[in-house]
């Protein structure tokens, strides 16, 4: 029995039903409404952040928002801004390594671009492009960022993907089809296809853990999808995101790390767990098609 | 050997140029102000002569002061340059050699106890600490220490830049990743040198187990081990950036990010940054370094065989 497949599809399904009903579960509070002071038993007035209590179960936000309720309401969105940025991904990236792997120009572009985008560790480039005006102001921010996001990384995904066509084209059996008379059409429908899908279904969950880890790095420096500004006492702007996705939670964790542990504990708990689902889910992939392929030779 | 480091040379500078015209694009940004200076929006409109000029004054300035100039109090840009980047470096070159010698160290355990009953801590947990985030980590250590504190056991500063604590706790975050990507790249290597011929040839002359792992399985794979090692320098830098920020460690990284911060904060009319020339002087050192690993990582890669991995 594949166990490493079990234990990722129950964990990536959890997400799934959080993703999908999330609202309607037990002891979430839909409205997210906000506490502003509370009363305990002795009578002491208590401000959020609260502690994690009988009333609330995980404790509140610096807001007052019951946080079990909005780390699962919040899951919708943080896994929205995901797919979108795991599809643009792959399909941007299978785009490119076909494209490579028929045109010799494609492919010296591809091997450009990843050999710049070697000498820029991803943050930097990340925070630079975010800094440029036109993208800090424009009025489709939250486009810009998605796509910024997804591109840092294309070059490195469209690499894994030529390089497993290129494996494909190395097969014995290749030889077999060219001389049977295979048109590039038939030979890509029937032998390169297949196996590019193969590679699709373990890389997309793996990629989804990669871009996840990635947001919460930028949650922790601060730099959110959907961000508006705010102006501060001081004449400037602050961005203040304005969603309840996951990262938003580690906004203030240096502050929470002394006095609201709950905050980020629950944050990086939901965050971490659909990370190693996703992990395990595409490593049990993996071995499952391991396991079908030395069955059929 | 001269082609990979002249090839690699031309690539740096091209992307190094890429980031410097990225860095001095022309901030004309009209912001427009509500009532009370409050922020109502901000138009703007790249031109490119306005960037051409920017470029221009650019290498007019580098060429007429000879160096990076001065700032506003006087004090060399160069001087704070290179001294906030030692400051960077000093936490993360210990990082990247714990990374290489504990990380082989660690996959070598890993390899070792692969088949018995202490594997439990031997694989799956390098791929364990491989696949969470770093900052989840980083924070366990950081409620572990302030809980120990709670109780007068230990005596540790958590942020800041200038005390011996704040050094090596900020080694110890940025060396977790390093360590465990060298293991699992360890622990493959060896996994499959494990079934060739010569293993086995040496086995059956009857050469110790200690001396086939170090002698052949180990020099064998070691540059394949080392041509991997860009890979985990570029991820090490982005992890800089998190923890410099994260724990006000204030290096180069730390300074990069609140110059460029721009992304989070800013005032009216005060986008123009004069710390455009401490940032490129950053980049620049960054990538120098990012540079020196990719040269090392290229001559290693050529190393294994000429004609690639295919075995």
């Amino acid at each position: 029995m594949n166990r490493t497949l079990w234990i990722g599809s129950v964990m990536s399904g959890t997400v799934l039903i959080l993703i999908l009903f999330g609202p309607y579960l037990p002891m979430v509070d839909g409205t997210m409404d906000r506490t502003l002071v509370l009363r305990d038993s002795e009578g002491a007035l208590l401000v959020p952040p609260i502690s994690p209590s009988d009333e609330y179960f995980l404790g509140t936000d610096r807001k007052g928002v019951d946080l079990w309720s909005r780390v699962i309401i919040g899951a919708r969105e943080t896994f929205y801004i995901l797919a979108v940025i795991v599809a643009v991904r792959v399909v941007a990236a299978l785009l490119i390594s076909v494209g490579a792997f028929y045109f010799k120009g494609l492919r010296f572009l591809m091997n450009l671009w990843n050999s710049i985008f070697s000498f820029m560790p991803t943050i930097f480039i990340i925070c630079i492009l975010l800094a440029i005006p036109g993208v800090m102001f424009s009025d489709y921010r939250s486009f810009w960022v998605l796509v910024i996001i997804s591109a840092v990384e294309v070059g490195r995904l469209a690499m894994v993907f030529y390089e497993n066509l290129h494996r494909q084209r190395k097969q014995t059996f290749m030889e077999a089809a060219i001389t049977n008379g295979g048109s590039r059409w038939t030979l890509f429908k029937n032998y390169y296809w297949p196996s590019l899908l193969r590679e699709l279904f373990i890389t997309t969950p793996m990629e989804a853990g990669r871009a996840m880890i990635l947001l919460v790095q930028l949650g922790v420096i601060g730099i959110y999808v959907n961000q508006q500004f705010f102006s501060q006492l001081d004449r400037s702007y602050r961005a203040v995101e304005t969603s309840d996705a996951w990262p938003v939670l580690l906004s203030s964790l240096r502050q929470d790390i002394y006095s609201a542990q709950w905050i980020p504990i629950s944050a990086l708990f939901a965050m971490t767990f659909s990370i190693i689902g996703f992990y395990l889910l595409a490593e049990g992939l993996k071995k499952r098609q391991a396991l079908k392929m030395r069955r059929q030779f | 050997m001269i082609k990979t480091i002249s090839l690699r040379t031309a690539v740096w500078l091209f992307s190094f140029g890429i980031l410097v015209l990225l860095l001095l694009i022309p901030m004309d940004t009209v912001f427009e102000e509500g009532r009370g200076g409050m922020f109502m929006g901000a138009a703007y409109d790249y031109q490119v002569q306005n960037h051409v000029s920017n470029i221009q004054s650019f290498f007019t300035y580098i060429y007429e002061t000879g160096g990076l100039g001065t700032d506003e109090a006087g004090r060399p840009i160069m001087d704070q340059v290179t001294s906030v980047f030692l400051r960077s470096m000093l936490i993360f070159m210990p990082a990247i050699l714990i990374g290489f010698f504990v990380g082989i160290a660690k996959g070598i355990f890993d390899f070792n106890t692969r088949k018995t009953k202490a594997k439990f801590i031997g694989q799956p947990v390098t791929i364990g600490f491989l696949s969470v985030p770093d900052i989840a980590i980083i924070v366990f250590i950081q409620l572990t220490v302030l809980f120990l504190q709670g109780y007068g056991l230990v005596e540790i500063d958590l942020f800041g830049h200038d005390k011996i604590d704040n050094i090596l706790m900020n080694i110890l975050y940025l060396s977790i990743y390093p360590v465990m990507f060298i293991a699992n790249i360890t622990f493959k290597t060896l996994e499959n040198e494990q079934g060739l011929d010569y293993i086995r040839t040496a086995r059956s002359k009857g050469t110790g187990e200690l001396k086939i792992l170090y002698r052949h399985m180990l020099k064998n794979g070691l540059p394949k081990i080392l041509a991997y090692s860009n890979t985990m320098v570029l991820y090490t830098l982005s992890n800089l950036f998190i923890v410099e920020v994260f724990t006000d460690y204030k290096g180069a990284a730390y300074y990069m990010y609140t110059t460029l911060g721009s992304s989070t904060t800013f005032y009216v009319g005060a986008l123009v940054s004069p710390n455009i020339i401490a940032q490129i002087g950053y980049i620049f050192l960054f990538t120098v370094v990012i540079l020196v690993f990719n040269i090392v990582s290229g001559i290693a890669r050529s190393a294994i065989s000429p004609l690639g991995e295919e075995r």
